[in-house]
């Protein structure tokens, strides 16, 4: 069993295993060698290492993606958005939970993860217009009246510019 | 305390009459025949009464202008907070290197036949924040992987240029619809072909070997466009680099910049909008020649143009240009860019524009394309009661607008919807608005 302290101090246990499926934590563990030390997550709130948890604890024994498989040939090609339907529900969270979750995922190192939130957002972009988008993450218009002009010009041709 | 007392506190004037209701009502009852009291007294208790009156009048205006002003203060804070608001957005936690991973996944497939934004999803990131548009922009794969559904639409070819331009060299992934055997990217090929041939046949040849820098463009303080021949507007057409696309022309390289310019008068000639750009304009004047109607009107490079020219511009005038209905230079957007700082109308986002406006001159000849609220909205919004009333000088960014006329000359205006500019007028702006109805502060 491995003990994770999170950055609000709370201990969380789970076996070797599930906790692995973190490159940042397997790289710790061995490092540290057989120890019963806890491992401190700085990063992670104990509400978002619960839901890590979760998902690492059902994706338990599948195997890990290769460390040099990304930034390959496969990347730069079309990317698909499915997502199964466990992770789906699993992801289905308000937007901040979602972020701190690709936050800690990214922080954690567990690909898997941070593609089904990357997806999501992406799901969430898909289809939308860049006025939606804004309103969608709170984002706002910064463009100076000459990127918007430029801006303008290059979209002139869109019926739902 | 008398109502004479209690005004004398609140109100900016002295109310000459003692407004007694008891003790008027106690001579109506005791008055009548020969005990009514001097006609003298009388009289100028009214000619008192009538200058009150006056005074409650411009005490009105006076504060209905005020209440104009803080509500406008209040939008422009109300903005301000989405600003910083904005901060708090969890998204902007997002490293870069995440947010590209979104746009990755976001940005599988472009439809460049579409003609609808929401089927290009690289284009659309890109048009969101500036931050987003530096990242999509300097990543190729999302400008790489583009297909062409449509059997009977070709994509804008500047479009295509753009996804081709910012794709770089990264390989490209191009869809095109099943069993199609008209190929589609050979009409690009050829109109880019087109163009060159195209450009050396239409100017002659001191025009074509006049270099920029043979213009004196520095030395110019004032242009007058209504003055120059065939000859400056193909000087200008040199400059502007125009590449052939179907039948229309598209200027693509970046206007000459004139920094002297101060004036410009513009007949309605299309090119120079696109041709030049005059950062220390502080006075531009469009006008129609003749009643020749136009075919029709360069609202973007217009538009364009004041987005690079803007800076000092204190008069801006658009008066009787002839153009087909639905063509009118004083469109929604142009109203929109005016207002006096960013704001959401319809879901649209606009930027403030041309700051330092003090006069502005429209003659509309249309009968729709922008709203009288927008218009309204837009004169309030530029609307400091304190450059008049000598108070501290406001923090905002933009200049108080003095004078605004506006004449629709085939639109009836709605009276209530103009009526917040009446209080204006009456606080020291200068307002003139005609409609076919005749409607006119002045």
């Amino acid at each position: 069993m491995v003990t994770l302290v999170t950055s609000d101090n709370e201990k969380f246990t789970a076996d070797k295993e599930v906790a692995e499926r973190s490159v940042l934590i397997k790289n710790m563990l061995e490092d540290v060698g057989e120890s019963d030390q806890p491992i401190p997550l700085p990063n992670v709130s104990s509400s978002v290492l619960k839901k890590v948890l979760e998902y690492c604890e059902h994706h338990r024994g599948e195997p890990l993606p290769a460390a040099d498989a990304d930034t390959t040939q496969d990347d730069t090609r079309k990317r698909t958005t499915d997502i199964s339907e466990w992770d789906q529900k699993f992801i289905t969270v308000d937007q901040e939970m979602l972020f701190e979750i690709i936050l800690a995922a990214n922080y954690l190192d567990i690909k898997s993860l941070l593609d089904v939130g990357c997806k999501t957002v992406a799901n969430m972009i898909k289809g939308k217009t860049p006025e939606e988008i804004r309103k969608l993450f709170n984002i706002v218009n910064d463009f100076t009246p000459e990127e918007e002009a430029q801006i303008k010009k290059e979209n002139e041709w869109a019926e739902d510019r | 305390m008398t109502s004479e007392t209690k005004l004398s506190r609140s109100e900016s004037f002295q109310l000459r009459t003692n407004v007694d209701c008891t003790e008027i009502r106690k001579r109506l009852r005791s008055e009548n025949g020969p005990a009514i009291k001097s006609d003298n007294e009388i009289s100028r208790i009214l000619v008192n009464v009538e200058k009150d009156l006056e005074d409650y009048e411009a005490e009105v205006h006076r504060l209905q202008s005020r209440l104009i002003f803080i509500r406008n203060q209040r939008q422009r804070l109300q903005k301000y907070k989405s600003y910083v608001s904005s901060f708090k957005s969890p998204i902007r936690t997002m490293p870069k290197e995440t947010i590209l991973l979104i746009f990755e996944y976001a940005c599988d497939m472009n439809e460049l036949t579409s003609k609808s934004l929401r089927s290009m999803p690289a284009l659309t990131v890109s048009s969101v924040c500036w931050q987003w548009r530096d990242l999509a922009r300097s990543c190729p794969d999302l400008w790489s992987r583009m297909s062409f559904k449509s059997d009977k639409t070709h994509p804008s070819i500047p479009l295509l240029n753009l996804y081709l331009d910012l794709s770089h060299q990264s390989p490209l992934t191009l869809e095109f619809p099943e069993g199609r055997t008209e190929p589609m990217l050979e009409p690009h090929h050829f109109t880019e072909h087109e163009c060159t041939r195209s450009d050396g046949r239409s100017f002659t040849v001191p025009l074509v070997n006049m270099h920029e820098h043979h213009f004196p463009w520095q030395q110019l303080t004032s242009l007058d466009i209504a003055q120059f021949g065939v000859g400056m507007k193909e000087l200008f057409q040199v400059f502007a680099f125009a590449i052939y696309a179907g039948s229309t022309i598209e200027h693509c390289a970046p206007p000459i910049t004139a920094l002297a310019v101060e004036k410009l008068l513009q007949a309605c000639e299309d090119v120079i909008f696109a041709s030049i750009a005059c950062p220390s304009l502080k006075s531009l004047v469009i006008e129609g020649l003749g009643t020749q109607a136009l075919q029709s009107w360069p609202k973007d490079d217009l538009n364009a143009f004041i987005a690079c020219s803007s800076f000092h511009l204190e008069t801006l005038s658009i008066n009787s240009v002839h153009v087909p209905s639905g063509h009118s230079p004083i469109t929604s957007h142009l109203v929109r860019s005016l207002h006096a700082f960013p704001h959401i109308t319809s879901g649209i986002t606009s930027s403030a524009l041309v700051t330092q406006l003090q006069t502005l001159s429209l003659t509309f000849t249309g009968s729709d394309t922008f709203s009288d609220s927008d218009f309204v909205d837009m004169v309030s919004s530029r609307w400091y009661p304190d450059v008049f009333t000598g108070g501290p000088s406001s923090a905002s960014e933009t200049a108080c607008l003095r004078s605004v006329v506006m004449r629709c000359v085939q639109r009836n205006l709605d009276k209530e919807i103009y009526r917040p500019l009446k209080h204006l007028e009456e606080a020291g702006m200068r307002v003139v608005v005609t409609g076919k109805n005749s409607m006119d502060h002045a």
